[in-house]
C-alpha cells in the first residue's frame, strides 16, 4: 500500500487512526494497534514476507537477550550476521553470482529471489541495535515495543532509518498530551506537502527523465535531451524522496510519534560535505556511526581517512542497489568528499555561488551514474551532456524543470515547517485541504507510482 | 505564578487554535471529496448506466479504454468488432451495411488479448441479442505468457463489477468526464460517435518508406510449435464457450509489412503457424465463422502503398477485410 494512494487515505490511514486513539488510554493496547496496523501495510504487498519481517526481528531481539543473559558477545555478532546474510540472500545474491560468473567466466545459475520490499531499512536498523548493543548502548526493550520500533509503518518501507533510542521511549507518552491537536494538525500538513510533491511533481518529472534514460540505452540523446533526462531525475528523486519521508514524519505525528529528520534543502549545499549532512541524513548518520568511524574516521592520518571514505561511500552506494553503478556513484562520492575535505583544509573558501554549481555539477553527474541502466548509458548521458554529440535541442517541459527546482530548493524541510510558527487560520487549513484533496483526485487517475527508495 | 497561568493560557488558546485548524481541514477535504464523490456517482461520468441517473447517455471521453463503457451497453447496436489499432479501420457502417447488423467499434489502439476479452465480456453481457463478433488479432494473442498482462493504459474496473467502480471512480479524469457529460446534455458540446469509428488515416499525411537492404526470401512456415500453449486463446475458449453456438464469430489476422513477418522455417514462424491453427480450430462448426489470414507474405504484404507503417494497413485494404468478414456473415435478408 502506498501512502499516496486513495486507499491509504481515504481508508486505511484514517481506520488506523481512529483505532489507535480508540485504544490510547493503553500503552499496551494501542502499541498492539500499531504492530496489527504495520503488519497488515507490510501484507499487502506481500504477505509471505511478514514472516521474513517478524522472523529477523524476533531473532535480532533474542540474540540481544541471550547476550544479556551470558554476556558472551557471541548471540550479537550471530545476530548481525545473519541480518547481514538475509540482506544479501534477498538483495545480493544475483548480483554476486553475476559479478562472480563475469570474473571466472563460467556461466552461473541464479536464484530469481523476489526482493522484500524495505529490508534495507528494516535489516539496518536491526544491525544498528545489535552493534549498540555490543556497545553497551541499547537496553533490552520489551518485545512489543522492540518489534514496533522497527515494523512501524510510516518508516517501515523507506525510513526514515531510525535508531532504538529515538523511538522507543515515544512508545510509552501518551498521544493525547499537550499538543495534540497540534501534532495532528502539523502532521496533515506535512503529509499534504509530501503528497503534493509526489503526485504533482515527481510523478509528472518521473514521465520526462525515464523514456529519455530509456532511449539513451539504444542511441545517444542530443545536448538538450540530456540536460533534461538528467535535471528531470535530480529533481524527482529529491521530491519523490523527501516527499515520502514528509509523509512519513506526518502520519507518525499524527500518531503521537517524532521520527528523524531526513532532509534540509540538500540541493542549496555550497559544498559536497554540506550536500551529505542535507541528504538522506538518517542513513547519512547510519554510515558515519557503524562504518566511517568504525573504519578509522579522519583522526588516524591521510591514509586511513581516504580507505575508510571510500569503503564507507562504496558500501552506501551498494546499499541503494545490487549493481557495479551504485558501488561507482558511490565511489564517485567519496572521492568528491576526499577533494572536498583537502580543499577545505587548505581554507581558501570558494565563493558562495562557485561552491553551489560545483557540487551541484558534481551531485547531477553522479544522479546519472545511478539512474542509469549500465556503465554504457551512464557514460553516453554524460558525454551528450558535455556537448559529445553535438549542443542543439531544447530542454524538454522547461516549465516542469523549473517548477522542480523552485519546489526543491525554496519548500522548507519537514522540521523547518514544524519548527515554524504557521498561521493557524481556517483559510490555510482550508488551502492544505484542497490541495490534499486535488492529489486524491489526481491519484485516481489510474495506478499509483511506486517511490524511488522502495527498490532500496 | 503569573507565568505559568500565562503559559497555560497560551497553550490551551494554541490548543483551541489548533483544533479549529484539524477540524476545518477535515471538514473541508472531507466533505469536498464526499459531494464530489456522489456527484460523480449520480452523473455517471462514462455512462455505464449502473445506477439510476437523470443523465441521458452519451460518450464523454475520445478514448477508447473508458468510452467502451458506454458503447458496449448501447442497445443500438448488435454486433461489435474488438482488437487494437490492427482492427480499428474496420468500418462498423460498412459492415452494417452489408450484413444487416448493427455494428459497433469496441477496439481500443495498443491494447491486447486481457483488454479485448473484457471488452467482448461486457458486450456479451449487456447483449442477449448479440448477432456476430468480429475479432483483429495481432501475434499478442499468440503469447505464451499466462499472466495476460494488460499491455496499455487501460481501467477494467469500468468493465467490472459495482465494487470495483465505486473504488475507482473518484479521480481528475472523472470530473472532466462528467464535465463534458453535463456539457453535452446541455448541447454545448457534440456528441461522439456512438458506433465508435475513428479513421485515422484520412486527412493525414503517411510517409510509410519501408528499410532497403538484402532481406531473405519471407513465408509462413507450416511446422508444428515448440510451444502449443496459448494462454489468451485458452482464456478465450471461455468466452467462446459461454457464447450460443448460432452466434458467428469472425476472428481476422490483419496484415503487416512483409519485413514484420517471421523468417520462414524460424522458430517464430513455427509459433505463429501454431497459433493460427489453433485460432481456426476454436472456430470449428461454428456457423457462418471463419478464421480470416492477411498476415502472410505475398503481393499485398510486399506493396508499400498498402501501409501507413510497418504494421498498420491502410484504407483500401479495409475495406476488402470487411467485404470478407461481410462474405462470411452473409448479406442481410431480403426484406
Amino acid at each position: 500500500m502506498l501512502f499516496q494512494s486513495q486507499e491509504f487515505v481515504l481508508i486505511f490511514w484514517p481506520a488506523a487512526t481512529l483505532a489507535y486513539y480508540a485504544a490510547a488510554r493503553s500503552a499496551p493496547a494501542r502499541q498492539y494497534v500499531l504492530i496489527a496496523v504495520s503488519l497488515i501495510f507490510y501484507g499487502w504487498w506481500d504477505a509471505r514476507f511478514i514472516a521474513l519481517l517478524v522472523g529477523q526481528i524476533a531473532m535480532s531481539w533474542i540474540m540481544a537477550l541471550v547476550h544479556a543473559r551470558t554476556r558472551s558477545a557471541a548471540p550479537l555478532y550471530a545476530g548481525i550476521a545473519l541480518n547481514l546474510a538475509s540482506l544479501a540472500t534477498f538483495k545480493y545474491l544475483d548480483f554476486l553470482l553475476a559479478s562472480l560468473e563475469g570474473a571466472i567466466g563460467v556461466a552461473l545459475p541464479r536464484a530469481h529471489v523476489l526482493l522484500p520490499i524495505g529490508i534495507s531499512f528494516f535489516s539496518f536498523q536491526l544491525i544498528s541495535y545489535l552493534v549498540d548493543r555490543l556497545r553497551n548502548d541499547a537496553p533490552i526493550y520489551p518485545f512489543r515495543q522492540f518489534a514496533l520500533f522497527v515494523m512501524l509503518f510510516p518508516h517501515l518501507i523507506a525510513g526514515p532509518i531510525v535508531r532504538h533510542n529515538e523511538l522507543v521511549p515515544q512508545f510509552d507518552l501518551d498521544p493525547r498530551r499537550e499538543g495534540l491537536w497540534e501534532r495532528i494538525g502539523v502532521g496533515l500538513v506535512l503529509f499534504t506537502i509530501g503528497f503534493a510533491k509526489k503526485v504533482l511533481l515527481a510523478d509528472k518529472l518521473a514521465g520526462l527523465a525515464d523514456p529519455l534514460f530509456d532511449a539513451a540505452r539504444g542511441a545517444p540523446l542530443g545536448f538538450a535531451g540530456a540536460w533534461t533526462a538528467a535535471l528531470g531525475f535530480t529533481f524527482q528523486l529529491f521530491l519523490d524522496f523527501s516527499a515520502y519521508t514528509e509523509m512519513a514524519i506526518g502520519i507518525a505525528l499524527v500518531f503521537g510519534l517524532l521520527l528523524p529528520e531526513n532532509f534540509r534543502r540538500p540541493y542549496l549545499s555550497t559544498s559536497l560535505r554540506e550536500f551529505w549532512r542535507r541528504w538522506h541524513i538518517s542513513l547519512s548518520n547510519f554510515i558515519r556511526d557503524y562504518l566511517y568511524i568504525p573504519l578509522g574516521g579522519s583522526r588516524h592520518g591521510a591514509a586511513r581517512y581516504v580507505m575508510a571514505t571510500l569503503v564507507a561511500m562504496g558500501l552506501c552506494g551498494l546499499w541503494h542497489g545490487a549493481g557495479w553503478t551504485y558501488v561507482a556513484w558511490g565511489l564517485w562520492h567519496g572521492c568528491g568528499l576526499i577533494a572536498c575535505h583537502a580543499w577545505q583544509s587548505l581554507k581558501r573558501p570558494l565563493p558562495a555561488v562557485a561552491g553551489w554549481a560545483l557540487t551541484m555539477l558534481f551531485v547531477i553527474v553522479g544522479w546519472v551514474l545511478f539512474r542509469a541502466a549500465d556503465f554504457a548509458t551512464a557514460a553516453s548521458v554524460l558525454r551528450s551532456m558535455a556537448g559529445g554529440h553535438g549542443f542543439g535541442g531544447a530542454l524538454g517541459d522547461p516549465g516542469l524543470l523549473l517548477a522542480g527546482a523552485a519546489v526543491s530548493a525554496l519548500v522548507p524541510s519537514a522540521y523547518e515547517i514544524k519548527a515554524m510558527r504557521p498561521v493557524l487560520h481556517p483559510a490555510v487549513a482550508g488551502a492544505f485541504a484542497v490541495l490534499a484533496g486535488l492529489c486524491v483526485l489526481e491519484v485516481g487517475r489510474g495506478p499509483a507510482v511506486n517511490f524511488i527508495y522502495f527498490r532500496f | 505564578m503569573r507565568a505559568a497561568a500565562d503559559i497555560e493560557k497560551r497553550v490551551h488558546g494554541d490548543n483551541a487554535e489548533w483544533r479549529r485548524f484539524v477540524l476545518t481541514f477535515l471538514a473541508v477535504f472531507g466533505g469536498g471529496l464526499a459531494v464530489i464523490y456522489v456527484a460523480l456517482v449520480v452523473i455517471d461520468p462514462y455512462d455505464t448506466g449502473r445506477f439510476p441517473t437523470f443523465m441521458p447517455p452519451g460518450i464523454p471521453d475520445e478514448h477508447q479504454d473508458v468510452n467502451s463503457a458506454s458503447r458496449g451497453r448501447n442497445p443500438a447496436f448488435n454486433a461489435a468488432i474488438f482488437g487494437n489499432s490492427h482492427g480499428q479501420l474496420l468500418s462498423p457502417q460498412r459492415l452494417s451495411a452489408a450484413t444487416g447488423l448493427r455494428f459497433v467499434q469496441m477496439t481500443s489502439p495498443g491494447s491486447g488479448p486481457r483488454e479485448h476479452m473484457t471488452f467482448m465480456r461486457y458486450f456479451i453481457a449487456h447483449h442477449p441479442d448479440l448477432k456476430a463478433i468480429v475479432l483483429a488479432v495481432d501475434r499478442r494473442w499468440c503469447t505464451h505468457d499466462p499472466a495476460l498482462p494488460a499491455l496499455f493504459h487501460f481501467s477494467p474496473w469500468l468493465y467490472e463489477g459495482d465494487g470495483a467502480y465505486l473504488l475507482h471512480i473518484l479521480s481528475s479524469r472523472a470530473i472532466v468526464a462528467a464535465r463534458r457529460r453535463v456539457m453535452m446534455a446541455l448541447g454545448r458540446l457534440p456528441a461522439y460517435d456512438p458506433a465508435g469509428y475513428w479513421d485515422y488515416e484520412t486527412g493525414r499525411p503517411w510517409t510509410f518508406h519501408p528499410p532497403h537492404g538484402d532481406e531473405p526470401p519471407r513465408g509462413v512456415a507450416t511446422a508444428p510449435s515448440a510451444d502449443p500453449v496459448f494462454p489468451a486463446l485458452d482464456a478465450f475458449d471461455g468466452i467462446l464457450g459461454r457464447l450460443p453456438r448460432t452466434v458467428p464469430v469472425v476472428i481476422v489476422m490483419p496484415p503487416q509489412y512483409y519485413l514484420m513477418l517471421p523468417e520462414s522455417g524460424s522458430a517464430a514462424a513455427n509459433d505463429l503457424a501454431a497459433c493460427k491453427a489453433a485460432l481456426a480450430a476454436r472456430l470449428a462448426g461454428r456457423p457462418r465463422s471463419a478464421f480470416i489470414d492477411y498476415l502472410v507474405d505475398g503481393p499485398l504484404a510486399r506493396n508499400n502503398e498498402n501501409f501507413m507503417d510497418m504494421d498498420h494497413y491502410r484504407l483500401p485494404i479495409a475495406r476488402e477485410i470487411e467485404a470478407r468478414i461481410a462474405g462470411v456473415l452473409g448479406a442481410p435478408a431480403t426484406p
